[in-house]
């Protein structure tokens, strides 16, 4: 467009990177926050106590006694009997009929495995499970919207990558490059540096957040032109790859021991589906852990007579094309990884974040006049200020979502909602802040602001809760000693930023010095 | 960069509408022919050129953004867009014996 190939790429990467800019920003810190949402869930309710690994055979045979206490008429019964990461607590859910309006048909409890009682009444958060959640639907937009934005960013994301790739003159050399102290060019380097270390990861995270976010219904004319636009051939899709069409045969027949059936199983079971408990034609199905691999399919069985029944699921799996877009969606996910990879999808994500807020850095360095005295443009303002309160702001605003967790009363109505109404009060605070302040103070204040709340967090815990590092660590429970330990190194990490950027006294004559 | 003059700035709008919908339209349109010439299994192809069209969205914005006129590339993407949506119609055609 202007130029050479690469001059126009640059021209790209540059502006559309800047319209997104701080939408990705918000997506890559609220998703990589979702690579440690359960260990945020745990935080988030520090009433529940932690349980051991009990085994599974029991924990079913629990589960099922309760189901059907609790859930009888239910048309369908899950239950998740492994005390794993992703399910810390033997837990069960179940479909009711006719839910309120606008809430959703599910309802999930935590079982203690010995007596079979539901766990202590946990208080009413989002835990990080909503974090996780707003890195694809966002807050306070219908779900829908939400997806859609967040959808196009992502196609934005993935323009900026290959662009990005393109604007690069030595893509090698920018492994070995970083400048220190020199002003614009060492935002670039650093842009650089965190852009060309990830980018597998960068692009991986994209594209699978592509097949995620458009999936195969963005595309619809590949997928109905493909069968000539003949609904009734799509519809038979359905048969293919759509669950179970069995209906309830409205005749009363017991279950069998759900325990029994799942000893004769030979695979892992990760969770168990009940349709239509209690009647005749009810199935119960044995599901391994839908992570890590895509060639081991569940076992389904009549739940009257034990018989085994053809697998629920009729994924064409023997499809590489399906078959690679799994694993790139697993990848996304990261649900097999250990706590070492765990860690490592943290920082992967953190250095992404790091690589589009330091991208939005050098927008604003690369055009701030070297002499003092010279006026900016507007547009130019707005961009730094913009910076500062969402790339400091936000992570302040995620604080503060979590000290409401610790300070909103425990019986409090709509307790969850507010949770997540003061994060975003006080991240319009920061806005506010950044509106008004003189802009050589923006950066330190906000930041020591960010310092404040994550260094009291841990404070703010011990007083509210026994989850404390007091007795975190003494018991080894790295989890929720991980949380405040991570907080206070936020903390830290803001507070020598911040001290770093805070405004020196020119006034005081500093070319004498340089003349002597 | 000329982003300051109205008429540059009616330019990037207008790559930005072709390279959205142009590039959308595009990347059905070949993602399809490829279902159709592909050899593979019906439902396979489908699966997999979905899975590709989100690239050759990419491409298409891409492709937007580095020529100089629009008005080229504008002809060449139609162009290919119609030709392919052609082709599957033919493919189409000759297999279902129509």
């Amino acid at each position: 467009m202007i130029g050479t190939f690469r001059q126009s790429m640059t021209w790209l990467h540059t502006w559309s990177g800047l319209v997104f800019v701080w939408l990705l920003y918000f997506v890559f810190v609220t998703g990589t926050l979702g690579y440690f949402d359960t260990e945020i869930d745990l935080w988030m309710t520090p009433e529940v106590p932690a349980q051991a690994r009990t085994e599974l055979l029991p924990n079913i045979a629990v589960a099922q006694a309760r189901l059907q206490e609790v859930a009888p008429d239910s048309e369908r019964w899950f239950i998740y009997p492994r005390q794993d990461r992703g399910n810390p607590h033997l837990s069960i859910g179940w479909l009711i009929k006719d839910p309120p309006e606008g809430e959703s048909a599910f309802r999930r409890e935590s079982l203690d495995p010995i007596s079979g009682a539901p766990l202590t009444e946990a208080r009413d958060t989002g835990g990080g499970q909503l974090l996780y959640r707003m890195h694809y639907l966002l807050h306070y937009f219908p779900a829908r919207i939400g997806y859609y934005i967040v959808a196009v960013a992502t196609l934005v994301m993935l323009i900026g990558l290959i662009s990005g790739v393109v604007a690069h003159k030595k893509i090698f050399k920018d492994f070995f490059t970083f400048r220190w102290a020199k002003g614009s060019r060492s935002w670039l380097d650093a842009h650089n540096l965190l852009s060309v270390t990830t980018l597998p990861f960068q692009i991986m995270i994209t594209y699978s957040g592509l097949l995620y976010t458009l999936g195969l219904f963005w595309m619809p004319f590949v997928l109905l032109g493909g069968y000539g636009f003949d609904m009734e051939r799509v519809r038979g899709l359905q048969d293919i790859i759509g669950g179970d069409t069995v209906e309830a045969a409205e005749v009363a027949a017991p279950l069998l021991p759900l325990d029994t059936l799942a000893a004769g199983v030979d695979h892992e079971v990760a969770f168990v589906t009940v349709n239509f408990p209690g009647d005749r034609n009810s199935r119960v199905s044995f599901n391994p852990p839908n992570e890590g691999r895509t060639d081991v399919v569940g076992s389904t069985f009549s739940g009257v007579t034990g018989e085994p029944l053809v697998s629920e699921s009729r994924l064409p799996l023997h499809l590489p094309g399906l078959k690679s877009g799994l694993v790139m969606l697993q990848l996304h996910q990261g649900n097999f990884a250990d706590t070492f990879l765990r860690w490592l999808y943290f920082i992967a994500g953190i250095m992404g974040t790091a690589m589009v807020a330091t991208g939005a850095i050098y927008w604003v360095k690369s055009r701030t006049p070297r002499k003092k005295g010279i006026k900016v443009g507007r547009g130019h303002r707005f961009v730094q200020r913009m910076n500062v309160a969402t790339i400091v702001g936000l992570l302040t605003a995620i604080g503060a979502y979590f000290w409401a967790n610790r300070l909103l009363p425990v019986s409090m109505e709509n307790r969850a909602p507010w949770e997540a109404h003061w994060m975003f009060l006080v991240w319009g605070a920061c806005f506010l802040h950044a509106a008004v302040r003189p802009m050589e103070k923006l950066w330190t204040e906000q930041l020591y602001a960010l310092a404040g709340v994550f260094l009291l967090l841990p404070l703010v815990n011990a007083l509210t809760s026994t989850a404390h590092l007091g007795n975190t660590l003494p018991v080894g429970d790295w989890v929720l000693a991980g949380f405040d330990l991570t907080a206070l190194a936020t903390g830290v990490i803001a507070l020598i930023v911040g001290l770093k950027l805070r405004p020196q006294a020119e006034a005081v004559a500093p070319i004498p010095v340089m003349a002597q | 960069m000329g982003i300051d003059s109205k008429r540059s700035r009616w330019h990037i709008t207008g790559r930005v509408l072709l390279g959205t919908f142009g590039g959308y339209l595009f990347a059905n349109s070949v993602a399809l022919f490829l279902v159709f010439a592909l050899p593979m299994e019906r439902l396979h192809a489908i699966i997999t050129m979905t899975f590709l069209s989100f690239l050759l969205w990419t491409v298409a914005i891409l492709w937007v953004f580095s020529v100089d006129k629009v008005r080229s590339v504008a002809i060449g993407m139609m162009g290919s867009t119609v030709l392919c949506g052609a082709g599957a119609i033919v493919l189409y055609s000759l297999e279902t014996g129509a």
